[in-house]
C-alpha cells in the first residue's frame, strides 16, 4: 500500500511537473545522470542539452577522475571557445559510484567534462549518437569461474602445480607426468581476471609432506613447479535450504591460538565499539590488524566480527570471502553453525539476475539519497566600439535543483523511485522566464531471483539504441548469465524542460551477449520511431565493448532502413603499453543531425509537421530529412606519458570534416565547412608549490574553414587548507580570420573558490571573457563579458556507507 | 675508414649488449655470521596510482631476491620495500605488512617472516632503501616463484595489511625486474 501510493506520489509529481514546463531559452549543458547496474558492470550515462562532440578522454581506462575533451556543438548557442561557468549534475543515486560531474570550459577552448569516482574504477568510454550524451561502462570484477575437469581436486588439500599455460594440455601430458611421478595427475582450469589457465596438477594430497615428497621429485622435470594449498576457491552456491560446506584447511600449518596480547585485546574492543557506532571503516582496519596476528588467543572472535563488518558494510563478497575462511579454519567451532547460515544467506542473495537502479549496493531494507543546490548567476556583456557602445545583462537567475532517490532492497524484490528536477528562477526584466527542467521521474522494480525488471516514468537510456531521455516504459530481462533482453516503448525527449510529446512514440529491443571470459560484450537492437503519423526513424545496429587490462575498444554502428543510410558509425580505442605509455584512438563518421523526418522541418518556415505534409509528398518529406542531414567525419589520435612521478604530459591531434547540405524544398543550400585540423598538448604536475596542488599548462593550434587560432592555458587548483580550495584559469587565444586575416584576440580569466565540508560544498566562481577584434575599416570592437556565480550543495543520505 | 666503422660497430654492439644483459646479483659476505647472501642487482617495482589523496602519487612496492647460504644450507627470500610519495602516507600498509602476489594464475599469500637478520643468519639486511622513510619486510619463498618471476608472465599485488586498499585493485608493474631475476636465478638456484 506504501508502495502504491509513493509510485502515484512520484509519477505525478515527475510527469505532472514536466506537463507545466514553459519551454525557454537554455541555459544548461549538463541535463541529466543515470546509473544502471548489472551484475559485473554499471553504466553511466550523462546527457547534454545540446551537441558536444567527444574529442579524446584522459586518463585512458582507469583512474578516479574522467576527463573528456568536448567541442561545443553550433545548437549549444555558444561560441566554440566560449566561457560559461562550471555546470554540475548532482549524483544522486549514484553515490556509491560517482562523486560529482561537472562541465567547465576547456583549457585551450571547447569544454571539459570531469566525472570524479569514489575510487580509482576501470572504465570504458563511448559517446552517444547524435552527440548529445556519453555513457561510460565501469567494470566490475566478476567472481573467478572454476571449473575442475574430473572432481578430483578438494578444496582445501595440498596439490603440486607442475605447469601452468594459457593452452589445454595434450591428453597425453596428465598420464606421462602421472607415470613419471607416480601420483595422481590432473588437469584444472581457473579464470584469472577473464584468461582461462589450464594446469597440470599432481594430487591431492592430504598431508603436506606427501605433497612436498612429490614437488621435490617432480622439480627435475618441472622446474617451476609449487606447491598449492587451498588454492581453488569453492564451488557454486547450494540449492534452497541446503547449507554450504566449506571443507576444512589443513590446522596443522597454523600456530596455536594461545598467546595473549593486552594491545590486541584493545584493538579488539575498540572495534567492538566502532562496529556499535557504525564506524565499519574503522572496525575492518582494526579488525583486520588483529587477525594478522596468527597465533592470538581471540583470533576466533576477530574473525567472525570482521565478516559481519563487511556484511554490515555492503561488502557482501569480501563479507563471504571472511566467513569462508573462518570455516576454513574452525569447522568446528562455537560459531561454526551460524557463520555457515550467514554464508548460505549472503550466497542467496548474489544470485544472478540482480538489478537495480543505483549503484549496486547491496545494503537490505530501506534506503535515500538526495542532492540540493541553489546558485546565483549573473552575466554581463559589454560591447564598444567606435560606432557603438551597448550594455547587456544576458543572465540574471537563481537556479535550484533537487534529486532524490529512495529505494528498498528485499529478500526476492528490489523497490526504487527517482524524481530528478530544477528550477531556474529568472530575474531579468525582460528575460527568457523561468524554467522548470525534469530530468527523471520514474519508479523501478526489481525480481533478483528471475532477472526481471521494469522501470515507467521519465528516464535515460537504459539500453542500447536509446539516445537521450524518454518518457515511457522499460523492461529487462537477465535470461542467463551472458544473456539479457531488453524492451522499451515511449516518448522520446526533446528537451527536459518539456513535458511529455505524445506525437513522437518509439518502441525498442534489443539484446545484451556478454563472454566475461574474452572480455567482449555486445548489445543488438532494433528501433521503430514515429513522427506525426509518419516513419521517423527505423534503425538496426549494435554497440560491442572489449575490456582487458591495459587495452580497451568501443564500436557502435546504427543503420536506418527507412533512410537505407549509416546513421553513425564509431569506434574507439585506448592502449596502455608497459612502459606507460597511453594511446587512444576515436575514429567515426555519422549523420548530423541523426536521420529524422523531423529533420525536414530544418530551415522551414514552420515549426508544425502537419503543414509540411500540404506542401509536400511523403517521399519529398523523406528526401527533406535526407538533405538536411550532413555528414561529419572525425578522426582523433591522443598518446599520454607520466613526466616523473608527479607529472603527466598528452597530446592530442584531431581532425573533423563537417559536409555541407544540397538546396532542396526551399532551404538553401548549406556548405561544408571543410577540413578541421587541431593539435594540442597539454603538461600536469601537481606537489609543485605545496602537496595536493595542482598545475597544468596546455597548448592548441588549430586550423580550419573558418580560420586559424591559437591558444593557450593555464590552470592551477591549490589546497588552501584542509577543506578551502583555489582553482585559477587564464587562457588566451588569437584568431585570425581566413576570409581577411584580420586578427581577433581574447583573453580569458577566471577564479574559482570552493568549501568542502563532507559532501557539502560552498562555492563562489568569477570570470571574464575580453575580445578584441580588428576591423576591416581600421580601429577594433571590444567585446567584454563577465560572468558571477555563488551557490551550495547540499548532499543528503539516509544510507551512504 | 673500414677499421673506425668497425670500432663504432663494436661500441655499439657492446653498449646494446649492455642494456639487454642483467648484471649479475650481488653477492655479499656477512663477515658476523660467515653466511653469504646473493641479492637481485634490481627489484621488481610495482605502484598503485593514489589520485584520489594527490595526482601523480603513488603507493610502491620494491621486490628483491635474496638468497642466504648458511654453511650450504640455502633459504630464499623476497626483500620487500613499502614507501608512498602521497604525503603522511609513509606505513600504508602497516608495521607488518603482508603481500599477496599474483604471478600468471598462481596467487600467493606471503605473511612477514617475522625474525630478526640474526635469526635469518645474517648480522643485517645489506639492502639500502630505495626511497626516504621506506619500510623494510622480509618474506620466505620458494624457487619456483622466483623463476615465475623471472620469466614474462603478469605480476600483481596487494599489500593486504592496507586497510584503505579496495578489493580488486591491484599494484601493476611501474618497473620490470624479470631480467634481474632471471641472472640471480641463474647464479643461485640453477648453479648447483
Amino acid at each position: 500500500m506504501r508502495c502504491r501510493v509513493l509510485v502515484q506520489l512520484v509519477l505525478a509529481t515527475g510527469l505532472g511537473a514536466a506537463s507545466m514546463a514553459s519551454p525557454a531559452q537554455s541555459t544548461r549543458l549538463l541535463d541529466a545522470a543515470a546509473v544502471s547496474d548489472r551484475d559485473d558492470h554499471l553504466d553511466l550515462s550523462v546527457d547534454f542539452s545540446c551537441s558536444l562532440r567527444y574529442q579524446s578522454h584522459t586518463p585512458t581506462s582507469e583512474g578516479d577522475e574522467l576527463h573528456v575533451q568536448l567541442a561545443i556543438g553550433p545548437d549549444c548557442s555558444l561560441p566554440p571557445n566560449a566561457q560559461f561557468p562550471v555546470d554540475r549534475l548532482l549524483p544522486a543515486g549514484t553515490a556509491d559510484l560517482v562523486r560529482s560531474i561537472e562541465l567547465q570550459p576547456g583549457l585551450t577552448g571547447g569544454a571539459e567534462l570531469i566525472i570524479r569516482w569514489n575510487r580509482i574504477e576501470k572504465f570504458v568510454l563511448a559517446p552517444a549518437a547524435g552527440m548529445r550524451g556519453l555513457r561510460v561502462r565501469v567494470q566490475r570484477t566478476v567472481a573467478q569461474r572454476v571449473v575442475v575437469d574430473d572432481s578430483a581436486q578438494v578444496p582445501g588439500s595440498y596439490a603440486v602445480n607442475l605447469e601452468s599455460r594459457q593452452q589445454p594440455f595434450d591428453p597425453l601430458d596428465a598420464p606421462k607426468a602421472g607415470a613419471l611421478l607416480s601420483a595422481p595427475v590432473f588437469v584444472s582450469e581457473r579464470v584469472v581476471d577473464g584468461q582461462t589457465w589450464y594446469r597440470l596438477r599432481a594430487g591431492p594430497f592430504t598431508s603436506r609432506r606427501e605433497a612436498e615428497q612429490v614437488l621435490r621429485e617432480a622439480r627435475e622435470r618441472y622446474p617451476g613447479a609449487w606447491l598449492g594449498i587451498d588454492d581453488e576457491p569453492p564451488a557454486e552456491p547450494l540449492a534452497d535450504g541446503e547449507l554450504a560446506p566449506v571443507p576444512p584447511g589443513p590446522a596443522g600449518t597454523r600456530p596455536a591460538e594461545t598467546r595473549e596480547d593486552a594491545a590486541l585485546d584493545r584493538l579488539l574492543d575498540e572495534a567492538r565499539q566502532a562496529l556499535r557506532a557504525r564506524r565499519f571503516d574503522d572496525a575492518v582496519a582494526r579488525l583486520t590488524q588483529v587477525i594478522a596476528s596468527q597465533d592470538y588467543v581471540h583470533r576466533i572472535d576477530a574473525a567472525e566480527l570482521l565478516g559481519l563488518a563487511r556484511e554490515r558494510k555492503g561488502q557482501l563478497a569480501q563479507a563471504k570471502a571472511v566467513y569462508e575462511d573462518f570455516l576454513r579454519r574452525y569447522p568446528d567451532g562455537p560459531a561454526a553453525q551460524r557463520i555457515r547460515q550467514r554464508l548460505q544467506t549472503l550466497r542467496m542473495a548474489g544470485l544472478p539476475g540482480r538489478r537495480g537502479s543505483g549503484s549496486g549496493a547491496d545494503r537490505v531494507g530501506w534506503s535515500g539519497y538526495g542532492n540540493a543546490s541553489q546558485f546565483y548567476r549573473r552575466d554581463d556583456s559589454r560591447l564598444s566600439s567606435d560606432a557603438l557602445s551597448r550594455n547587456l545583462t544576458t543572465q540574471n537567475a537563481l537556479l535550484t535543483d533537487v534529486d532524490g532517490l529512495v529505494r528498498h532492497r528485499g529478500e526476492q524484490y528490489d523497490f526504487a523511485a527517482r524524481a530528478s528536477m530544477g528550477y531556474a528562477k529568472d530575474l531579468l526584466q525582460f528575460g527568457p522566464g523561468d524554467q522548470l527542467r525534469v530530468s527523471s521521474a520514474f519508479v523501478e522494480v526489481n525480481d533478483r531471483s528471475r532477472g526481471l525488471g521494469a522501470r515507467l516514468g521519465r528516464q535515460s537510456r537504459g539500453m542500447a539504441g536509446l539516445n537521450g531521455a524518454f518518457d515511457g516504459l522499460l523492461g529487462t530481462w537477465q535470461w542467463r548469465q551472458n544473456v539479457g533482453f531488453n524492451a522499451a516503448v515511449g516518448m522520446p525527449v526533446e528537451s527536459t524542460r518539456d513535458g511529455i510529446h505524445a506525437d513522437r512514440k518509439f518502441v525498442a529491443v534489443a539484446t545484451d551477449l556478454a563472454s566475461a571470459r574474452l572480455g567482449w560484450d555486445t548489445a543488438f537492437y532494433a528501433l521503430a520511431q514515429q513522427y506525426g503519423g509518419m516513419v521517423d526513424r527505423r534503425s538496426i545496429g549494435f554497440e560491442s565493448r572489449y575490456l582487458r587490462a591495459g587495452r580497451t575498444l568501443f564500436a557502435m554502428a546504427d543503420y536506418d532502413l527507412h533512410f537505407g543510410a549509416l546513421n553513425n558509425v564509431t569506434v574507439l580505442g585506448t592502449l596502455l603499453t608497459e612502459s606507460r605509455w597511453a594511446f587512444n584512438l576515436d575514429a567515426g563518421r555519422q549523420k548530423s543531425p541523426l536521420l529524422s523526418i523531423r529533420n525536414a522541418l530544418i530551415g522551414q518556415p514552420t515549426l508544425v509537421f502537419d503543414d509540411l505534409t500540404t506542401q509536400f509528398t511523403p517521399d519529398e518529406i523523406d528526401q527533406l530529412a535526407r538533405d538536411r542531414s550532413a555528414s561529419l567525419t572525425q578522426l582523433g589520435l591522443g598518446a599520454a606519458h607520466p613526466l616523473g612521478d608527479r607529472g603527466q604530459w598528452t597530446l592530442n591531434l584531431l581532425s573533423t570534416d563537417l559536409s555541407g547540405t544540397p538546396a532542396s524544398g526551399g532551404v538553401a543550400a548549406v556548405p561544408g565547412l571543410g577540413r578541421d585540423s587541431s593539435i594540442s598538448t597539454e603538461f600536469m604536475i601537481n606537489g609543485l608549490l605545496r602537496a595536493g596542488d595542482t598545475h597544468s599548462l596546455a597548448l592548441r593550434y588549430q586550423d580550419g574553414g573558418t580560420g586559424r587560432v591559437a591558444s593557450i592555458g593555464v590552470g592551477s587548483r591549490l589546497l588552501l587548507a584542509q577543506s578551502w580550495r583555489l582553482t585559477s584559469r587564464l587562457r588566451l587565444d588569437r584568431h585570425t580570420q581566413q576570409t581577411d586575416g584580420s586578427d581577433e584576440w581574447v583573453y580569458v580569466p577566471s577564479l574559482r573558490l570552493d568549501y568542502q565540508h563532507g559532501h557539502n560544498v560552498i562555492e563562489l566562481e568569477a570570470g571574464a571573457e575580453l575580445d578584441r577584434k580588428a576591423l576591416n575599416a581600421g580601429g577594433s570592437e571590444d567585446t567584454n563579458r563577465f560572468f558571477f556565480s555563488l551557490g551550495y550543495r547540499l548532499t543528503l543520505d539516509a544510507g551512504r556507507r | 675508414m673500414m677499421r673506425r666503422y668497425a670500432r663504432w660497430r663494436l661500441a655499439w654492439l657492446i653498449l646494446v649488449g649492455a642494456v639487454c644483459v642483467a648484471a649479475p646479483p650481488r653477492e655479499i659476505l656477512d663477515r658476523g655470521t660467515g653466511a653469504t647472501l646473493h641479492v637481485s642487482e634490481r627489484p621488481w617495482v610495482l605502484a598503485l596510482e593514489q589520485p584520489q589523496l594527490a595526482a601523480h602519487a603513488r603507493d610502491y612496492v620494491a621486490l628483491y631476491a635474496v638468497e642466504i647460504d648458511t654453511s650450504g644450507r640455502r633459504s630464499y627470500h623476497l626483500a620487500a620495500f613499502f614507501w608512498s610519495t602521497v604525503p603522511g602516507r609513509d606505513r600504508y600498509a602497516g608495521d607488518h605488512p603482508s603481500l599477496t602476489l599474483q604471478v600468471d594464475d598462481r596467487q600467493l599469500r606471503l605473511d612477514p617472516l617475522g625474525k630478526s637478520p640474526q635469526d635469518a643468519g645474517v648480522s643485517r639486511w645489506p639492502l639500502a632503501p630505495p626511497a626516504r622513510g621506506a619500510l623494510l619486510t622480509i618474506y620466505e619463498v620458494d624457487t619456483a616463484l622466483l623463476r615465475q618471476l623471472a620469466g614474462n608472465g603478469r605480476v600483481r599485488a596487494r599489500p593486504e595489511s592496507d586497510p584503505t586498499l579496495p578489493p580488486d585493485l591491484w599494484f601493476e608493474p611501474w618497473r620490470s625486474g624479470n631480467r634481474a631475476f632471471a641472472a640471480f636465478v641463474a647464479a643461485t638456484v640453477d648453479a648447483d
